[in-house]
């Protein structure tokens, strides 16, 4: 936990980490909210159904503004339901009927992946620079980002050969062997065991990548496939502190949002003034949310780092070799 | 075990007491027999006074009933059975053949008709080496000993495919008269299959229905006997039934079924004879599995006959015994009020274990399938996987299905449409909002913060089935989906009707109904008559229109404002003097004028209300035929108007689109901006996952 709380000290230090985070989240949502509010202002304005919608709202309307408005969102929210059903998705044929505002926001994931890599190329830089505004952050990220890039696309396209594999393969291939157990609990015990595998796996990608990151950017001077390998090796050789890291900005991520839902923030919205004072609320755990996760890539890099029981030397020129 | 075709089938238990309606009498077998002769008294008089019409008609007469001895052996799941029928000629002309129906054919190979057209629905069956059934007749006699077997064959009637075998017929030696009785012997041979639809085995557990030679229906148009298909259910004439079922010891006491166990019997061999007895009833299915846990509770409800409620479930499931009990305590109370007691003495209840799951949510006579996890959510009853929603509705089915014997084959809405109706009217009550669910690794999330508000969900639970299939027979339909419309637009067509006419009323046309229609076979004519009867009121049009039409419903209100009504302008004759007024500004006070635009996108015209509400709370309603596609509504000078509806009450709940059926003047943005708000967090939330997962 202490490295989690390093970097997470570190994180509230340099806020402009989260700031960067927090513009470009909001920049991408932006793009869905014109034509969202668009349609509902059309649909709630006039409608009868507007003032119930905000004391107490009937996921009646929302269910039949989907059927009269296929073209609305398309079948995502039936398709991302699928991937964690208990059959699993079969591969991207599942979103092929995703349509307007859903296509949308499929296109803006996949801008947020290269955007993604893209911060976090600027964040881990920024940590190294020691920079202290956003403009670190952009130069940095634009400097390693064709390298982060390659790293996020084949931590992706791992990441979509396990669930493939593990996760959709072994529940078609044992789909007889399941309806034929007489008891409900072994059933049940079949598709978590599945789960487990499927998020160890995509737990020891995501530790890896991460470590290959951090050793992109320290390690300069190494060969590119040894600084690979190098990330790998201090991944593991720290396994269980990075791993803890992990687990603690996923467990404190998991506590802000329960506190959110808890606190019920949207119930007080129902005037203009209050949509403003909830619009600022959202953002400010936007914000927290960016801290969270800043400490957890801060905390990382410390816990790989660390002198004591680093697994590669601080190279002794640092970053002068890329710049 | 061949039975002695020359014995008469014994009387009736507990049979018909001289001093009562001996319809009566017969109508409660067990409930006289486990009563003295007060109690008994006492709960027929309460019967009967909260339905004195429902033994005025009494129960069936027996038309097909049969005697069954058979063999179960349970490691080969095979039955070997002898059946006597006794079969009487209810129709207007001389039966020259008989038809059987022979179900468990529709599993023995790929060919059947059931096989092919799921195939061709694109939903094909998986069935390994050893998973096929089937039923074969070995031998068929009449009462005078004649060998009936060599005339028999198979026929399809409903779709002429050679190769199905769930129908056959055999040529009579002689006709038998109109009011004739006659009987026949039946030797058969039942391989079940693994589950495959309703009937067969999956492990040790066994749900066997469909298992013997079944006689059609012989009427005023000759045989209805139809075979056996993808989306369809069944259709027999009521009987009385007596069964001995050959088993091995290890299921002794794990077996239930229709009717009532009158007997258990050691028998040689390490085996046991569990005798059934039901009458009236017109089907007989039964379950075993030497894991059941059994347990038995009694229903008693001042003014209904009290029924014992047997429930046969898995071990692991034990823990869901109260809720079935609950949930079948509540459904005998309720619909024994609505539609009449439940007459017979027992309900039997069977939750299949989950590699059963194809048995699950089935209706068989005083016998019902439920189906359950035991990790579902009780306040997802809008789910087809409640536990609770399953019960009442397979317990609305011994109403719509087992009173009210209706062809489901031809007519199936006539079963499946009150059932949905009688479900969820009695869950809405019992329970109120109901929650969605989402399964998250098999898991089901109930989201306790999102409500589904009945009855209006009604709508959403079954708004896909607004299609534009039309109503037909079972087999007919594209797809199994279009068949939901059974269910669905049957059910929305009764909650409209009760909108329309009002709980109160629609109660009474659904109890005469479900009380003049006992034991009989109704079809839509007979309960859209009983609806003009009670209301007074012309409803074969609506009927035509709301059930059978193809089209869609929607009313939405286009366009409703409501301005300063303009001043005279322009050449206008002023005291008998015509002279060019100049366009004057509003004045402050004046009336409005008033323009609404009502409009039909679907295609269906129905009679719909439409109201007008003004300032000063006054207000100005009318209702439209419907019959042109768009109708405006013009107010030249008068109050500002506030708001306008069509169908401002929700009456008409097949409407595909109630979000556009009414129209506030005063634009508010409040809740557009709320969910807005709430979007954009949700997409910023969504995305950072979505970036985080790579």
């Amino acid at each position: 936990m202490s490295d989690f709380v390093r970097g997470l000290g570190i994180s509230i230090r340099r806020p402009h980490f989260a700031i960067a985070i927090w513009l470009v989240e909001g920049a991408l949502a932006a793009v869905l909210a014109v034509p969202l509010s668009n349609f509902l202002h059309a649909e709630l304005n006039h409608s009868p159904a507007g003032p119930a919608m905000i004391a107490a709202p009937n996921a009646l309307w929302w269910m039949t503004a989907r059927k009269a408005h296929p073209e609305f969102l398309g079948n995502l929210p039936e398709a991302a339901a699928s991937l964690v059903s208990n059959a699993g998705a079969a591969g991207f044929s599942s979103f092929t009927s995703v349509s307007g505002l859903g296509a949308a926001f499929l296109g803006l994931g996949l801008l947020g992946v290269v955007l993604h890599a893209f911060l976090l190329g600027g964040i881990l830089g920024g940590l190294q620079a020691n920079g202290k505004d956003l403009t670190v952050v952009a130069r940095e990220g634009a400097r390693r980002l064709p390298a982060f890039l390659v790293v996020t696309l084949g931590a992706g396209a791992l990441a979509v050969a396990i669930y493939h594999s593990v996760y959709y393969a072994s529940g078609q291939a044992l789909a007889g062997f399941s309806a034929n157990l007489a008891t409900e609990g072994a059933a049940r015990l079949l598709v978590f065991a599945r789960a487990a595998a499927l998020i160890v796996l995509l737990t020891v990608v995501k530790i890896a990548a991460d470590a290959i990151r951090i050793a992109l950017v320290e390690r300069p001077d190494l060969p590119p496939v040894t600084r690979y390998l190098v990330g790998i090796g201090s991944a593991l050789g720290r396994l269980g502190h990075v791993f803890a890291t992990l687990l603690f900005w996923t467990a404190s991520t998991v506590l802000l949002g329960f506190l959110w839902s808890r606190l019920n923030v949207s119930s007080a919205a129902t005037t203009t003034g209050g949509v403003v004072l909830l619009v600022a609320a959202q953002q400010v755990f936007v914000f927290l949310r960016a801290i969270l996760k800043v400490g957890y890539y801060a905390g990382v890099r410390e816990t790989i780092l660390r002198p004591a029981r680093a697994p590669f030397p601080p190279p002794e020129e640092p970053a002068e070799a890329l710049a | 075990m061949p039975i002695d075709d020359a014995k008469p089938l014994p009387p009736v238990p507990g049979e018909i007491e001289p001093s009562m309606s001996g319809l009566a009498g017969r109508a409660f077998p067990a409930a006289t027999r486990s009563a003295g002769p007060r109690h008994r008294s006492a709960i027929l008089a309460a019967a009967m006074i909260v339905l004195p019409a429902a033994f005025a008609l009494g129960l069936a007469e027996p038309v097909a009933s049969y005697r069954i001895a058979c063999r179960y052996d349970d490691a080969r799941h095979r039955i070997e059975g002898t059946e006597l029928l006794t079969w009487k000629n209810t129709g207007s002309r001389p039966a020259t053949s008989l038809r059987f129906h022979l179900y468990l054919n529709a599993f023995a190979n790929n060919r059947s008709s059931y096989m092919l057209e799921n195939r061709r629905r694109g939903k094909d069956r998986a069935v390994g080496r050893g998973e096929w059934g089937g039923i074969t007749v070995s031998r068929l006699t009449a009462a005078s000993g004649e060998d009936l077997l060599p005339g028999l064959r198979f026929i399809a009637p409903d779709d002429g495919n050679a190769e199905d075998r769930t129908v056959a017929e055999v040529a009579l030696p002689a006709p038998i008269a109109p009011g004739e009785t006659a009987r026949f012997s039946v030797e058969f041979v039942t391989e079940l299959p693994r589950v495959i639809d309703r009937s067969g085995w999956a492990g040790e557990f066994a749900l066997v229905a469909q298992w013997f030679p079944k006689i059609g229906v012989f009427s005023a148009g000759g045989w209805n006997c139809h075979q056996y298909h993808a989306d369809s259910e069944f259709f027999a004439d009521f009987g009385d039934y007596d069964v001995t079922i050959d088993v091995p010891r290890r299921l002794k006491g794990r077996l239930g079924g229709t009717g009532l166990l009158l007997e258990e019997r050691e028998a040689p061999g390490d085996r046991v004879l569990e005798h059934f007895r039901a009458e009236s009833v017109h089907d007989f299915a039964w379950t075993a599995d030497p894991s059941f846990l059994v347990s038995t509770e009694p229903f008693h409800e001042a003014g209904l006959p009290e029924t014992s409620i047997t429930l046969l479930c898995p071990p692991e499931h034990r823990g869901l015994r109260a809720r079935y009990f609950a949930a079948a305590k509540a459904s005998l109370s309720a619909f024994g009020k609505w539609y009449g007691p439940y007459p017979y003495a027992a309900l039997t209840i069977v939750d299949p274990p989950p590699n059963a799951r194809e048995a699950w949510g089935m209706e068989y006579p005083t016998f019902i399938a439920g189906g359950a996890s035991a990790f579902f959510p009780a306040g997802a009853w809008q789910a087809p996987e409640s536990l609770e929603a399953t019960v009442a509705h397979e317990i609305a089915h011994q109403y719509f299905y087992g009173l009210l014997a209706s062809n489901e084959f031809e007519e199936a809405w006539l079963d499946e449409g009150f059932a949905r109706y009688s479900e969820v009217r009695l869950m809405a009550e019992l329970k109120g909002d109901a929650h969605p669910v989402i399964p998250v690794f098999g898991f089901p999330v109930e989201l306790r913060s999102v409500a589904l508000h009945p009855p209006l969900d009604t709508q959403f639970r079954t708004f896909s089935s607004i299609s534009r299939d039309p109503l037909t027979a079972s087999w007919k339909f594209e797809t199994s989906e279009s068949y939901g419309l059974v269910y669905g637009k049957m059910a929305l067509v009764l909650a409209s009707l009760e909108r329309t006419v009002g709980r109160a009323v629609m109660d009474r046309v659904l109890l005469a109904y479900a009380t003049e229609f006992r034991f009989r076979h109704p079809t839509t004519a007979d309960f859209v008559g009983v609806v003009e009867r009670i209301t007074g009121r012309p409803w074969r049009g609506y009927f035509a229109r709301a059930l059978f039409s193809a089209g869609v419903v929607d009313y939405a209100v286009a366009r409703a404002d409501s301005k300063r009504a303009a001043p005279p302008a322009g050449r206008v004759e002023v005291a008998g003097r015509t002279s060019e007024v100049e366009p004057s500004p509003e004045t402050r006070g004046g009336p409005y004028e008033t323009n609404v635009v009502i409009e039909r996108r679907g295609d269906v015209p129905l009679p719909v209300e439409i109201r007008l509400q003004f300032e000063g709370k006054k207000t100005y309603t009318t209702t439209w035929d419907g019959e042109a596609r768009w109708i405006r509504l013009h107010v030249d000078a008068g109050p500002k108007l506030v708001r306008a509806d069509v169908d401002p009450d929700g009456r008409i709940l097949l409407d595909a689109d109630r979000n556009n059926n009414g129209w506030i003047v005063r634009s508010d943005a409040a809740a557009a901006n709320l969910w807005t708000a709430r979007s954009f967090f949700w997409a910023e939330n969504l995305l950072d996952l979505f970036m985080e997962l790579w």
